[in-house]
This record gives structure tokens, C-alpha cells and sequence, in this order.
């Protein structure tokens, strides 16, 4: 009973990395934490982008007193504290470490408590806004997403990062799971994709091999497209999923585009959320589709 | 044909045994253009030469998968149990009808909805919108257009289907140069 509890108060959880800086990730984290909010429903965003944190101005608030250095260096503080209102209905938000000169490189025990605190945050939603690049940092955060949301920009240099960050989050999930099996496996950090090791697994422990495959085939990334220009850039989504099962044995999923948009720089220069200024544009509507997607499939799963 | 290459063309094009031909188009497409040499969602994923040999296996699986459809179909076609599918008289085009218009007025007069047409026969309902419209530069290519008017013709009862998809590809053809 306890358990079944605890487990209806959980946040559902939307992690959002890029692999690559100035993609628009912020942006957009933000944005689907206002259409949260307008939607009626509790949200608590987290500027994990740590060395980086930057939401407070993106949301027009001066710089919080609290910040995630709190919960680093004092014992006593938990996450929920370092939770200020944003002055939109609904939405709270835990600013980034300003402080920190080394917070980028976290140490593991702080780490693992700002996860565990995350994960037993009293909020309906939690949007966490992960830093650039494949640190190990940055694919944890990735990984505790109920959904792992990448943003891609439709430039050979995005997919190229985005590519590398989903093989290094891939061969996370795989440590990973084998640590939790109790496996100690000499693990190839350079052999980035997990298949060839669990199909070697499989000729002396096949019901070890299953238990791999199906917890790291649990990571099915989505995708969203940002600034896209034409037509073949929106529908670049579906071309990265169906390269993905090609060449990851992955299943990403196209969670839509959204069109290069003007306003959305104006708005980023006026520091107020796009959502936030009067009027409906494309750049509104697509974070609109992408939410309710997204809490469409949170629903099935 | 073998077996083995058999369900690895239908691994490659990633579509289930059962797949329907609209099924099979849309994936072979996909691939299609996924391979090509502009496709933007391969960068760092593979070399140039590792791309034209994908290429070169999709179109090979998707050609096996075809012919054993087709195949399939013959098969059961020779079958005398599946040759009288309506039960009313069978028609003919009158003289300068052409074969799109002809699928179209005969299914209204047998009042048929083209979404039933799509039901039977499995085709995107904008496809077979386009083979009546003869709009040629919309329609998927003649190796599935052919199976796709074939069925379309039996089910608004023509009198020799086939011949219609001939005709229809012919005056494609003509259009095209």
C-alpha cells in the first residue's frame, strides 16, 4: 500500500538533453514547462545544465538567493527547498549552481543525491534541462527521464553529436543494468554499443543476456527537430528513428518539429518565454503538440 | 527464391511477413531515401561507399519481396475458387472512356465508397484517388500500380482487370514522354 503510494505521488519525469550547445535546448525545456503549467498541471524545472544555468533569465527572474550549490554543500537542504515560484501558475523552478567554479564536475555522492531527490520530488511533472555534451553527468541526468527527449538542430554537426551522445547514453544504460544484475563484466568503453557484448553474454548466460537486452532496449529516446526551414528538415525526425534502428538496434521515436521562428529569439532577448507573450504562433502550437504527445505516450507506457 | 533471403529482405525494409503493399512502399521509400547519397540523417554514421551498398540491399530486398507477392498472387488468381468475385455482370470501358475515369464511374454506379475500396484492397485512399484522377506524377511506381489497379478493377467488377492495368500503364507511359 505504502509503495503503491509512493509511486502515484512520483513526478513524471522528462529529461532533455542535446549533445550539442545553442540547439535550443533551454528554450524548449522551458517552453514545454509553461504549456505544462497552462495545461493545469504542477511542474518543477530543474537548470541541470550545471557550469551552464541560465532558466532564470531565459524565464525573466532575477538571480535566486538558493541555487543547486545548496543541496551540494549543505547537508541539511533537499531539492525541494531550493524550489522557487516563477511567478507562472503552477511552475517552480530549481536554478543552476552559479557559485561552483568545479560543479560541472560533480562529485558521484552529490550527484547520486540530487537523482535520488529528483526522482522523490512532491510535484506531478519534473522537467530537467541537461547540460551539453556526453558527460557522464549529463547521460544520468539523461537516463532517469520517464522520457529521454533529445533536441536536434537539422545540421550535419547536431546529428553528429546527438549520434555520439545516444551510443555513450546507450552504453551507460548497459553499465548500468549490468551493475544492477551484480555482473562484473569487463566492459569495452570503446565499443560504444552494448549488443556484441550481451550476444557474447548469451552462449553461458542466456537468461542474463534477456534481462540486458530488454532493460537497455527500455531506452527509446525521443526526438524533437528545432528550427527547421523546410519541408525535409521537419521530417528529419522520422529519417534519425528509422537511422537509429538501423544503425543503434534502438527505437527512437519523432516527437515533432518546430520551425524556425523569429519571435522565439526576440523573446529569449525580452527574457519572456515565448509562451508567455500575448497572441499563438507556430513556434506555440508545436510545443502545444509536442506536450501533448508526450504526455500521450507517458500515459500508454 | 530462398526462404533465408527471403526474411532477411523483409528484415531489411523492417515490415512484418503480413505487410501490405502500401505497408511496403511507405518503408521501402523510407529506406530509399535514407540511403541516398544526400541524406542527411546517415552523416557520421557510415562512409559514403557504406551508404551506396545499403542502398544497393534495399532495393534488392525490396524487388525479392515484390516478385514474391506478386508470385503469391498469381498463385492464388490460378485458383478456380477466387475467379468469380462479384457476383453481378462484368463491365467493360466504354469506347473512349479512359481507364481511371472507367474505375471511377463504375464504382459509383455500383455505389462503393472509395474507403471501402481502401478496406479491400489496402491502398492509401489518396492513392486510389490519384488512379482514378490519373494524376500519373502522384502515383507510386508501375511495379505496384499494376497490383493496385488490378484489384481495384475486380472489385468494381471489370471484365478483364489486367487488361485495364495495361491500358492504364500504357497511357502513363504515353504521358510521360
Amino acid at each position: 500500500m505504502c509503495t503503491e503510494l509512493r509511486q502515484a505521488t512520483a513526478p513524471q519525469i522528462w529529461a532533455i538533453a542535446s549533445g550539442k550547445g545553442g540547439v535550443g535546448k533551454s528554450v524548449i525545456a522551458t517552453n514545454l514547462a509553461i504549456s505544462l503549467a497552462k495545461e493545469g498541471r504542477r511542474c518543477t524545472l530543474i537548470d541541470a545544465d550545471l557550469g551552464g544555468a541560465n532558466l532564470h533569465t531565459l524565464l525573466g527572474m532575477q538571480r535566486p538567493k538558493r541555487d543547486l550549490t545548496h543541496l551540494f554543500t549543505d547537508n541539511q537542504v533537499n531539492l525541494q527547498q531550493l524550489a522557487i515560484p516563477t511567478g507562472i501558475d503552477g511552475l517552480d523552478l530549481v536554478c543552476g549552481s552559479m557559485d561552483m567554479l568545479d560543479v560541472a564536475n560533480l562529485h558521484l555522492a552529490k550527484k547520486q543525491k540530487l537523482i535520488r531527490q529528483v526522482a522523490s520530488l512532491d510535484n506531478e511533472h519534473v522537467i530537467i534541462d541537461i547540460g551539453a555534451g556526453s558527460s557522464f553527468n549529463s547521460l544520468d541526468f539523461f537516463l532517469l527521464g520517464h522520457q529521454s527527449i533529445l533536441v536536434v538542430l537539422p545540421t550535419p554537426s547536431s546529428l553528429e553529436n546527438v549520434y555520439h551522445f545516444l551510443k555513450a547514453a546507450l552504453s551507460r544504460k548497459f553499465t548500468q543494468a549490468a551493475r544492477r544484475l551484480g555482473l562484473s563484466l569487463s566492459i569495452d568503453s570503446s565499443a560504444l554499443l552494448p549488443w556484441p557484448q550481451i550476444e557474447k553474454l548469451r552462449a553461458t548466460q542466456p537468461l542474463t543476456a534477456d534481462a540486458l537486452q530488454e532493460e537497455v532496449g527500455r531506452l527509446q529516446p525521443r526526438i524533437i527537430i528545432n528550427q527547421a526551414r523546410t519541408v525535409e528538415e521537419r521530417q528529419l525526425g522520422g529519417q534519425i528513428a528509422l537511422a537509429c534502428r538501423h544503425f543503434f538496434n534502438i527505437n527512437v521515436e519523432a516527437l515533432g518539429s518546430i520551425d524556425f521562428d523569429e519571435r522565439v529569439y526576440t523573446s529569449v532577448q525580452k527574457m519572456k518565454p515565448a509562451l508567455q507573450e500575448e497572441g499563438e504562433f507556430g513556434f506555440d502550437l508545436a510545443i502545444h503538440d509536442i506536450t501533448r504527445n508526450l504526455l500521450d505516450s507517458g500515459r500508454s507506457k | 527464391m530462398s526462404e533465408r533471403a527471403l526474411q532477411d529482405a523483409y528484415a531489411t525494409l523492417k515490415v512484418a511477413r503480413d505487410a501490405n503493399l502500401a505497408t511496403i512502399e511507405t518503408a521501402y521509400a523510407q529506406h530509399k531515401e535514407l540511403f541516398n547519397n544526400n541524406s542527411m540523417a546517415c552523416y557520421s554514421l557510415c562512409s559514403e561507399e557504406e551508404q551506396q551498398v545499403s542502398f544497393k540491399v534495399v532495393e534488392s530486398a525490396h524487388q525479392l519481396i515484390i516478385s514474391e507477392c506478386f508470385s503469391q498472387r498469381n498463385k492464388a488468381e490460378s485458383e478456380p475458387a477466387s475467379t468469380s468475385e462479384c457476383s453481378i455482370d462484368a463491365a467493360t470501358p466504354d469506347q473512349g472512356v479512359s481507364p481511371g475515369s472507367f474505375l471511377k464511374q463504375q464504382r459509383q454506379a455500383l455505389d462503393i465508397s472509395l474507403a471501402s475500396i481502401v478496406e479491400q484492397t489496402k491502398v492509401r485512399r489518396t492513392i486510389l484517388g490519384h488512379i482514378e484522377d490519373e494524376v500519373y506524377d502522384q502515383l507510386p511506381a508501375p511495379v505496384y500500380l499494376r497490383g493496385f489497379i488490378v484489384e481495384f478493377a475486380k472489385i468494381v467488377c471489370a471484365a478483364d482487370p489486367h487488361q485495364i492495368a495495361s491500358q492504364y500503364l500504357e497511357l502513363m507511359r504515353q504521358d510521360a514522354c
